[in-house]
């Protein structure tokens, strides 16, 4: 039997966007890009409800990679982890998984280069759901078509997997976003600024941060202006660094981390102490013994 | 009141009368559950019951087993006892033993156990167990009813009857009502979707819109009131509109000012009775007329003829009592129709198939004869339109006796001539005149309304550049007969409109001498100016004409405070001292955009009358129906006024938009289609209530991108569709995932002007079919512990939907219709030198079902064997 010459396997997770809130979610190749739209559903529904979306596939080829792939969808649940790191799970394992509200179709496709295929999902909400958030994601993953058709050739095979993130928020979402504590460093690639969010709410807040460094005198030397930061899932905790590509003369600063949670509450404020020293010079001189 | 407004009001009460009573009294067909699919002679079963059984009631049972022609299973009619369909408690029973011995099958009851067996002629056996209301077939699950104790199982096995969905399931079978024949239809196999049915849903009379306005407005010492109705709708093939308008005050009482219907046909007849206006192509010809009309085409032309009488324009005062202060002065007195009033004329049609014609003649002859006044005359017109050039001219000659408006009598011929043209010599530059000459012998039948007169004028309208337009116009009067009324008029106007950087100004002055006053003249300056949130207004006058000029001066800022505030403030004076200021606040977007409030104050000073104040208030309120409600309180020195307005839509029906919207000639091109999305539970082909699920929210498209969405019953209806061949498809992204189409997505149907076509569309869930291909080495068909299971192998359904195993040689195939599937296996992907045991496999789908264990044996080609002889 010949052998397949299988060179490497890309398994490529493409970032959910769910910071940068982009519409579509693409996944790059040599010659090709296949995109899900929209990246991430938010459906307010109400238990015993039932409601149809369209999860849209965007693939498209170039040159010689102009041929069908085959893709599979199944479900995932997920979870932003305290570093901002976007992780997925087996369906159904964790706390206020959505997953066995949804059914989808196709569950397998050959799809065209040119072509947006549609998935349909539906989401039926159980009569006795409990409010707040549950989150599942429809993942895309291509499967190779069968290589015994070029078993002479050698063959490179890219794959995909793409998600398309599902919040379905049942009636009854509180958002209890809290600052919990700020810290801040210098380094060498200039100051890190790491504040420490938690929501105790049972629906995800999307808090809108800025940071301001401040000198002895008051005067602003440093900041980043307001941006929305990852999302704090419900009962999260979020302390994602924030680095500030300046690096500041020696001395004590003070850095000022402005949070709205849009949850409807008041804007806070956190502040921190800033002391940055001079480097540590390299002494060619012996260190005197100790007496 | 008059006898004619009573007559006409009396006949429009009726036929609004005639248009109502169906509306209210109908008992609205709706789709109800069918127990069969047909052609155009297919009705539901309830529907088409005889009237004995309709209600569905016990005592009805098998005492008349002829309720039913006949029983059709696959094309023949069953004969003999217990053949017969029959109707129990509102459920169609198919006789069990006549329907399997005309299928080939072999059925067994077995009443002490309450189940059926059936094996049919396909091979697969069926039960039905009583006691569960479970149909399984092949062991697996299809059906489950409720109710299922209630079926009577009789000692004899022909005596068994099953309700049609049960029988369905059972036998495999699709079962229908055909109403032409009386007959149960028994077909083997998937029943088709239901094709387009079409049925006549458009009445004699209907009434589709009621609109109203009502007025009321309250004095210190009197009110008075003002009501409209206005209705909508069809008769035979025609549109009618009825207006009424009748008036109130305190002291007469309520009173009927005017009534009229009026009844457009698509052929462009249209006829017209009650308070009405005649000659709007030939000004004159025009009168208003109390009585009927009616205009026919004929071969590019419109003949108009009428009848009735008019008003000579003098008022019957109204009583002694009246007092001479009421502020409405129209309502004082009411028209006398004392001049009868005849006549006709002709227009040719602007517009001849798609052709538009510019040009238009019409002419025609009228006689009045009143009491004061009265004539025969002939009129033409004619009226060119074009992009550049317009001309509307008309010319009136008739022989008139009565009244000079200096009340001299006279008898003789008038002649009247009016022309009137536009020419636009360039984009910018436009230059307009018109002579209008009215004889002083000349009458119409309504005093007043064609007064001597001998007029020229000119004009010339220049826009050199965008912001600027500057215009000046001329024109000379005199009145025949009377040297003095010789008037003449000058004047001339500049608008400037620089942008927004630049405030905007507009100056005209005017020139005069009228045989009255003499010379006069009078001048306007208007400027203003908007910034971002304020605009600012000045109005300048200089009036000169009898004595002192006199001036005035008035300047307006109003500020935006945010989206929903304003205020404004204005000042003026004038000569002789004048002063008068007022004060406005106005809030808007209240109560979501239903309610606007706004107030003022101010003030007026003049030497003459002193110093006075005035407060004002208003109110405008958007209510559900279309309805608005306008209410305005001023305070004056002379008491208090309220205006109330109120108008809005007694009755309305959206789906008739389209008919009373078209031109005359289109308003009956119009059909409905409706239908039904359902999932098919029990997968009869028809949609049963009890049973099957209707599909809420699904979209429903007709030709393009019209679409509606089903209700919770599954029922979709579009309004006002073009008569034609129209194609309505389901939008399958709208349906529920597991869900999908068992026929075409798209239907065709033939729909007619004034008739409902109905369109289901039926739905049934999907299955999945596993299983596990297998390299069998030693071909026993069992999978073996070391037999080693294929990856990458690609499994292809008839239907066109494939798969590949993974690395343990397990595939699933999803979202399949229930039904028979052919599966096989794509042999270029087997490993060299094997092939499939099977070419290909006929499997069972269910409907939500999983078919597990469909596998496949992959064999090795055996080595050609050569027989060598022994030498």
């Amino acid at each position: 039997m010949k052998t397949v010459y299988s060179i490497f396997v890309f398994l490529l997770f493409v970032p959910l966007s769910i910071a940068a809130q982009i519409a579509t979610t693409n996944s790059p190749s040599n010659g090709g890009s296949m995109a899900l739209a929209p990246a991430r559903f938010e459906l307010e529904m109400k238990p015993g409800t039932e409601t149809t979306v369209v999860v849209n596939l965007d693939y498209r080829a170039l040159g010689i990679s102009r041929q069908p792939v085959r893709i599979v969808a199944s479900l995932n649940d997920w979870n932003i982890t305290k570093d901002g790191q976007v992780e997925y799970y087996r369906a159904n394992s964790r706390p206020r998984s959505a997953s066995s509200w949804l059914i989808y179709s196709p569950g397998e496709a050959a799809v065209t280069p040119g072509t947006v295929h549609q998935i349909r999902v539906t989401i039926s909400v159980p009569p006795n759901a409990a409010p707040g958030d549950h989150l599942t994601a429809l993942i895309i993953e291509q499967r190779p078509e069968t290589l015994k058709l070029e078993q002479n050739v050698r063959q490179m095979i890219v794959r995909y997997r793409m998600a398309s993130v599902f919040y379905i928020k049942v009636a009854g979402l509180t958002r209890n976003g809290s600052f919990e504590n700020l810290y801040a460093a210098s380094g060498p690639e200039g100051i890190v600024v790491t504040p420490s969010l938690k929501n105790d709410g049972n629906s995800v807040v999307r808090p809108i941060g800025s940071v301001k460094i401040l000198d002895d005198e008051g005067k602003i030397v440093a900041d980043i202006p307001e941006a929305e930061t990852l999302p704090i899932l419900a009962g999260n905790e979020l302390s994602q660094p924030v680095l500030i590509g300046k690096v500041l003369p020696p001395g004590n600063y003070t850095v000022k981390y402005r949070i709205d949670f849009q949850n409807g509450g008041k804007v806070t404020e956190g502040v921190t102490e800033l002391a940055v020293k001079p480097p540590q010079i390299a002494s060619s001189e012996k260190p005197k013994a100790k007496p | 009141m008059d006898r004619f407004l009573l007559l006409t009001f009396w006949i429009s009460v009726w036929l609004a009368c005639v248009c109502l009573a169906p509306a209210y009294g109908r008992v609205v067909e709706k789709p109800g559950p069918r127990m069969g699919v047909g052609g155009n002679d297919t009705a539901p079963v309830a529907a088409a019951m005889p009237p004995a059984y309709a209600g569905g009631s016990d005592n009805a049972d098998a005492s008349d087993p002829n309720q039913f022609a006949a029983i059709i299973v696959n094309g023949r009619k069953l004969t003999g006892p217990d053949s017969q369909a029959r109707r129990r408690n509102g459920l169609l029973m198919i006789p069990v033993t006549g329907v399997a011995r005309a299928l080939g099958d072999v059925v067994n009851i077995d009443a002490a156990t309450r189940t059926v067996s059936v094996r049919r002629s396909t091979g697969m056996v069926a039960d039905f167990d009583a006691r569960t209301g479970v149909v399984r077939e092949n062991g697996l699950d299809v059906l489950l009813v409720s109710n299922a104790g209630k079926i009577i199982f009789s000692p004899s096995a022909d005596g068994l009857f099953l309700p049609a969905e049960l029988a369905a399931a059972l036998f495999d079978v699709s079962i229908r009502y055909e109403t032409e024949k009386n007959a149960v239809i028994v077909t083997r196999g998937q029943a088709q979707t239901q094709p387009s049915i079409s049925r006549n849903t458009q009445r004699f009379a209907d009434l589709y819109r009621v609109d109203y306005d009502f007025s009321l407005n309250r004095y210190s010492s009197a009110s008075a009131g003002n009501l409209s109705l206005t209705a909508y709708g069809r008769l035979a093939d025609g549109r009618f509109q009825f207006s009424s308008n009748s008036d109130s005050t305190s002291r007469r009482g309520i009173h009927m000012r005017r009534v009229t219907f009026s009844l457009d046909r698509p052929n462009g007849q249209r006829f017209t009775g009650g308070d009405f206006e005649v000659g709007a192509n030939l000004q004159f010809l025009s009168a208003s007329i109390r009585g009927g009309s009616a205009s026919v085409p004929v071969r590019g032309t419109v003949i108009t003829a009428f009848a009735g009488r008019s008003f000579s324009g003098l008022y019957r005062p109204v009583s002694a009592q009246q007092g001479p202060t009421e502020p409405i002065t129209s309502v004082r007195g009411s028209s006398r129709y004392d001049t009868n009033i005849f006549g006709f004329y002709a227009t040719t049609l602007n517009r001849l198939s798609r052709r538009v014609n510019p040009l238009t003649f019409s002419a025609g002859a009228m006689r009045f004869s009143g009491s004061q006044r009265s004539g025969d005359l002939v009129s033409a017109g004619v009226n060119y339109d074009v992009s550049r050039f317009s001309l509307q001219g008309d010319v009136g000659f008739g022989k008139f006796k009565g009244s000079r408006p200096d009340n001299s009598r006279f008898i003789g011929t008038g002649l009247a001539a009016d022309v009137a043209g536009s020419l636009n010599v360039t984009e910018n530059l436009t230059l307009h005149g018109r002579y209008s000459y009215i004889g002083k012998n000349f009458l119409s039948p309504q005093q007043g309304f064609r007064e001597p007169t001998d007029m020229r004028s000119a004009g010339v309208r220049w826009s050199p550049v965008k912001w600027l337009t500057a215009a000046i116009q001329a024109s000379a009067t005199n009145r025949p007969g009377d040297a003095r009324q010789n008037n003449k008029f000058v004047t001339a106007a500049l608008t400037i409109t620089p942008g927004l950087r630049l405030p905007t100004l507009f100056v005209s002055h005017t020139q005069s001498r009228t045989g009255q006053t003499g010379a006069a003249a009078f001048t306007l300056l208007n400027a203003s100016k908007e910034f971002s949130r304020l605009r600012l207004f000045l109005n300048a006058t200089r009036i000169k004409s009898l004595g002192v000029a006199s001036m005035n001066a008035n300047l307006s800022a109003n500020y935006a405070i945010n989206d929903r505030n304003s205020i404004e403030i204005s000042q003026g004076m004038g000569s002789r001292g004048a002063l008068y200021g007022q004060f406005d606040w106005r809030t808007s977007n209240l109560l979501k955009q239903r309610l606007a409030l706004s107030a003022g104050v101010g003030y007026n000073y003049s030497q003459t009358a002193g110093f006075s104040t005035f407060e004002r208030l208003s109110a405008s309120i958007r209510l559900p129906r279309q309805t608005s409600l306008q209410v305005n309180y001023y305070q004056t020195n002379a008491g208090p006024t309220m205006l109330v307005s109120l108008k809005g839509s007694l009755f309305r029906r959206k789906e008739a938009s389209a008919f009373l919207d078209s031109p005359a000639s289109e308003m009956n091109s119009f059909g409905k289609v409706s239908g039904r999305v359902y999932q098919d539970v029990n997968l009869n082909g028809s949609f049963d209530a009890d049973v099957d699920k209707p599909q809420a929210d699904v979209k429903v498209r007709v030709d393009g991108n019209r679409y509606v969405v089903s209700d919770k019953n599954g029922l979709y209806r579009f309004e006002s569709v073009i008569a034609g061949d129209r194609k309505v498809y389901l939008d399958l992204l709208s349906v529920r995932a597991d869900l999908t189409l068992l026929g075409k997505a798209t239907q065709n149907t033939k729909l007619q002007p004034g008739r409902d076509s109905v369109v289901d569309f039926r739905l049934v869930r999907t299955g999945r079919i596993s299983g596990i291909v297998w390299l069998d080495l030693n071909e026993n068909g069992k999978i073996d512990e070391n037999e080693q299971h294929l990856a990458d192998v690609r499994i292809v359904v008839g239907s066109g939907r494939d798969t590949l195993t993974d690395s343990n040689g397990f595939f699933v195939i999803g979202d399949l219709p229930p039904g028979e599937q052919v599966i096989l296996i794509d042999e270029k992907t087997l490993p060299e030198k094997t092939r499939s045991s099977f070419a290909t496999l006929s499997v069972k789908v269910f409907a939500g079902r999983e078919t597990a264990e469909t596998n496949f044996a992959v064999t090795i080609i055996p080595a050609e064997i050569k027989h060598f002889g022994s030498k």
